[in-house]
């Protein structure tokens, strides 16, 4: 409110009037105006304060004075009017008037601190009324059968701002409202209000509520401390975050019944109706600040992807899913309390849920989630297919049981994938309570995973093999999904272990994935075969230590792969799969034979074949079976003619090295001159 | 003697506590401050914003002690000399991964980000990541894509800071080099801009 221009101090009265106690603030001026007879005559009538139930005004004078034309010329001054129920307080107004006779119509200017507000008449009859306008603006106050009626045109909402802030923290900046308000008839606090808003927007100082351009139609009544709210949003947008939301064509409905507690609000019931995309109903106990509110609420919509694309942005967006497309129907029971939540029922027909990014896509999802803080509930899950990373799951269910707080699988679960299966051996999910945080905990075992289709899924070289392994628990916490417990690939005759596999951001950014791996007994025909990489028999062992794939592309990892020496076959190299060797090591040297000479055989006999690559930054530094001059061995011969392949380069770029090794598995790849 | 007695095991304690492998602030601190520049673009008025460190881009911070290349970031160029691959500490994020983060870094900052810190709307916080610490002063229908914005970026940053320390074989630093990413951003943040102090008050730049 404006500053008050400086204070009235009140002369030496010729009437002094105590403190009157009346049922209606409207009355006020009234009994006031009664007193004009009076003072008529060139009276001078002031009032040190005067109060009602609704509203008090100080510091009020009025002076009468007798016109030439027989009329009488008012001048009312009033140094401050507070009405608390609307958290307003109006300073230093002054109205003049003019009234031919009495009873009559007295009409003038009304000044707010000094500023025009508009004109003001008061109809000082017998059915009292008060007119004020300004711009098209209008407020009209007259009694109704014993009770006070308020016809608003066009009134500004900002009127309203103290008690926005004060009641709700928030800043209402803008907004009309017409209509009408019925104000408690005398000794009750009975009201009822039918508005019709237009532009109406208001912001929280922290931003999180805010709305604007809102236009409806909205009825309250007050009756015994209880308020009905029934409301139509036609238009405009609102965020309460993290929702946003703007006003459908078709607009929603809003009802609610409430009452305050206190410094809280009891909302008792509220419904939401937005048709097919939202139906929700209700309640809540709002607590004061730093309390979490107890609610209840039942959601039905018959259209997700409506849903999501109206409602969840706010939601989707920053959990990094904001293109995720939402298909079918769901509804869910929520409850929560002051000590957190006490269940949720998510109930779901037929819904799709697919990351346009390929990272999972969910199809005909179908049955309930049902958690409970206490006792036992059960519920089931099932999808029609699924598929994680393009890998295709077979339709499955999932029977879940909630008991005392703690969701889990009621019984392992098959599902099945590329050609086999995976179990999921348990599933607990336990939200975060009071003195715990959230924790999902669960483990899986995978059977008869065909390599080849696998290989086929990632466009990798056509491996041959199972995988197979159990990693009976996984944890998940702060983005990080760490696994005990090991995989165990047959692959080409001999095996392949995968311990300490941890994946970080599945989901989010550049997604990485730790693992050891060892490799015993491969055999190296079919492998070398598999890579189109000449050809070696023997045998490979060896191990990748701490392999970190980061976006499914290796950054790190500590590789030493070797030919079994005790294998009892026969163990030879083709002549390209040593050219391919050789170009690895980029231009590595042949020693013991010239390369024409090398032309004259299909293949030799080989003692040992080593080689070690420490990846770090984008480079592999090579290793191989022992140091040879400035090289290092990579293949030792035997028999004759005796081979020996020694690298040069130890430091050798990565995607360069990456690339040889995909020119070498090509047909007619790099070739050594 | 008996003074000796006790003076060993506070030497050995002594001893245990400077075996502590020495984070490299003065690598980072370099490697970090290419990394924002990359991100936000060559700052307008760079002169009249001193860096916090006092030394400016061309010299390096005194704290520097066996500082034996310059960093880069970029792709194409690899060569390291192998006698210091082993010993000298590194901070250098090359990896296709993260420069993909750190290209859409800059896009994100250029595109949607530099307005809002712009507005004020946003401010650097002192934990390395961005704040929404005035939505007010975002237009509301923008208030969303914002706060999407934000929690894009904040995912980028947690993932690049992760990445460095993990790169190196320390992942017990992500938080040094959360810190020292923090102090960067500040120190090229522009005139006008706001952050947020080691207490976590909100000051304008």
């Amino acid at each position: 409110m404006r500053p008050p221009l400086s204070s009235h101090k009140s002369r030496v009265p010729r009437f002094r009037v105590g403190i009157f106690r009346i049922a209606s603030g409207c009355a006020l001026l009234f009994l006031l105006l009664a007193a004009v007879p009076t003072a008529a005559a060139g009276g001078r009538l002031q009032v040190e304060r005067l109060s009602a139930a609704a509203g008090s005004a100080e510091g009020l004078q009025l002076r009468v004075l007798e016109q030439e034309d027989g009329g009488l010329a008012l001048h009312l001054q009033v140094r401050e009017a507070r009405l608390p129920a609307l958290e307003q307080s109006l300073r230093h107004i002054e109205w003049s008037c003019t009234i031919r006779q009495l009873p009559g119509i007295c009409e003038g200017p009304l000044r707010l601190a000094g500023r025009p507000a508009g004109r003001l008449a008061l109809d000082l009859a017998t059915q009292a009324s008060a007119d004020w306008r300004q711009n098209g603006r209008r407020l009209h106050l007259q009694q109704q059968g014993g009770r006070w009626q308020v016809e608003l045109t066009r009134i500004p909402l900002r009127w309203l701002e103290a008690l926005g802030q004060t009641r709700f923290g928030l800043l209402v900046n803008a907004g009309e409202a017409s209509g009408r308000v019925q104000l408690p008839a005398a000794g009750r606090t009975d009201w009822r209000a039918e508005l019709r808003l237009a532009g109406f927007g208001f912001d929280s100082p922290d931003g999180t509520r805010a709305a604007a351009d809102i236009a409806g139609r909205l009825g309250i009544e007050s009756r015994g401390g209880q308020f009905e709210l029934r409301a139509r949003w036609e238009a405009g947008e609102a965020l309460f975050a993290p929702f946003y939301l703007q006003a459908p064509t078709e607009g929603i409905a809003i009802a609610a019944r409430f009452a305050t507690t206190g410094s809280g609000l009891d909302l008792r019931h509220f419904e939401w109706d937005d048709g097919e995309r939202l139906q929700l109903q209700g309640r809540a106990r709002l607590a004061p600040e730093g309390e979490a509110p107890s609610l209840r609420l039942e959601a039905r919509s018959g259209d997700l992807d409506g849903l999501a694309s109206a409602y969840l942005g706010g939601v989707l967006g920053p959990a990094g899913l904001a293109d995720l497309a939402l298909q079918g129907q769901g509804q869910i029971h929520f409850e929560s309390d002051s000590a957190g939540l006490v269940q949720f029922d998510l109930q779901l027909v037929a819904a799709d849920a697919r990351d346009p990014r390929g990272r999972f896509a969910l199809e005909g999802l179908s049955g309930g989630l049902h958690w409970s803080r206490q006792g036992t509930v059960e519920s089931a899950l099932r999808w029609r297919s699924a598929a994680l990373y393009g890998i295709a799951l077979d339709p499955a269910a999932l029977a879940f049981r909630s008991h005392a707080g703690r969701l889990e699988l009621k019984a392992p679960a098959a599902i099945g994938l590329l050609g086999g299966g995976l179990t999921l051996t348990q599933l607990a999910w336990q939200p975060a309570q009071a003195g715990t945080v959230a924790s999902t905990r669960f483990g899986l075992a995978l059977h008869g995973i065909d390599l080849a289709v696998l290989s086929r899924q990632f466009g990798w070289p056509p491996f041959e093999g199972q995988l197979s392994g159990s990693l009976p628990e996984a944890r998940y916490a702060d983005g990080r999904l760490v696994f005990a417990g090991g995989l165990r690939m047959d692959l080409f005759g001999g095996t392949v272990r995968i311990d300490d596999l941890a994946l970080e951001r599945p989901f989010g950014v550049a997604p990485s994935l730790a693992a050891d791996l060892r490799f015993d007994d491969i055999d190296l025909a079919p492998l070398t075969r598999a890579f189109g990489f000449g050809e070696i028999t023997g045998r490979l062992d060896g191990r990748i230590r701490d392999l970190r794939l980061l976006d499914w592309t290796p950054v790190a990892f500590d590789a030493r792969l070797l030919s079994d020496r005790h294998w009892p076959g026969r163990r030879r190299i083709s002549q390209r799969a040593v050219q391919d060797i050789a170009a690895l090591g980029g231009g590595g040297l042949v020693a013991g034979l010239q390369t024409r000479l090398l032309r004259a055989f299909d293949d030799f006999g080989y003692e040992r074949i080593a080689i070690g690559c420490v990846l770090r930054d984008h480079v592999c530094r090579m290793s191989g079976i022992a140091r040879r001059g400035e090289g290092f061995l990579i293949v030792q011969g035997r028999g004759l003619p005796r081979l020996e392949v020694v690298g040069f380069r130890r430091d050798v770029d990565w995607p360069t090295l990456v690339q040889r090794l995909q020119g070498a598995t090509r047909p007619g790849g790099i070739r050594i001159e | 003697m008996r003074r000796f007695a006790l003076l060993l095991p506070s030497l050995l304690l002594a001893a245990c506590v400077t075996i502590n492998v020495y984070f490299p602030a003065a690598e980072a601190q370099r490697a970090a401050e290419i990394f924002v520049e990359d991100v936000m673009g060559a700052p307008a008025g760079d002169e009249a914003s001193p860096r916090p460190e006092g030394g400016s881009s061309a010299v390096l911070p005194p704290l520097a002690p066996t500082l034996v290349r310059v960093w880069r970031f970029d792709p194409v160029g690899f060569f390291i000399g192998s006698a210091h691959a082993q010993d000298a500490v590194d901070i250098r994020i090359r990896t296709p991964a993260i420069q993909a983060i750190q290209q859409r870094m800059a896009e994100r900052f250029s595109s949607t980000l530099a307005p809002l810190f712009e507005s004020g709307a946003l401010g650097f916080g002192n934990d390395g990541l961005v704040v929404l610490r005035d939505p007010a002063r975002v237009p509301l229908a923008q208030r969303t894509a914002a706060a999407q914005a934000v929690a894009d970026e904040n995912r980028d940053r947690r993932a690049v800071y992760r990445e460095i320390a993990v790169a190196n074989g320390r992942p017990e630093w992500e938080e040094a080099i959360r810190q020292t990413f923090a102090r960067e951003w500040i120190a090229q943040a522009r005139p006008g801009w706001w952050y947020q102090d080691s207490a976590g008050a909100w000051k304008q730049k």
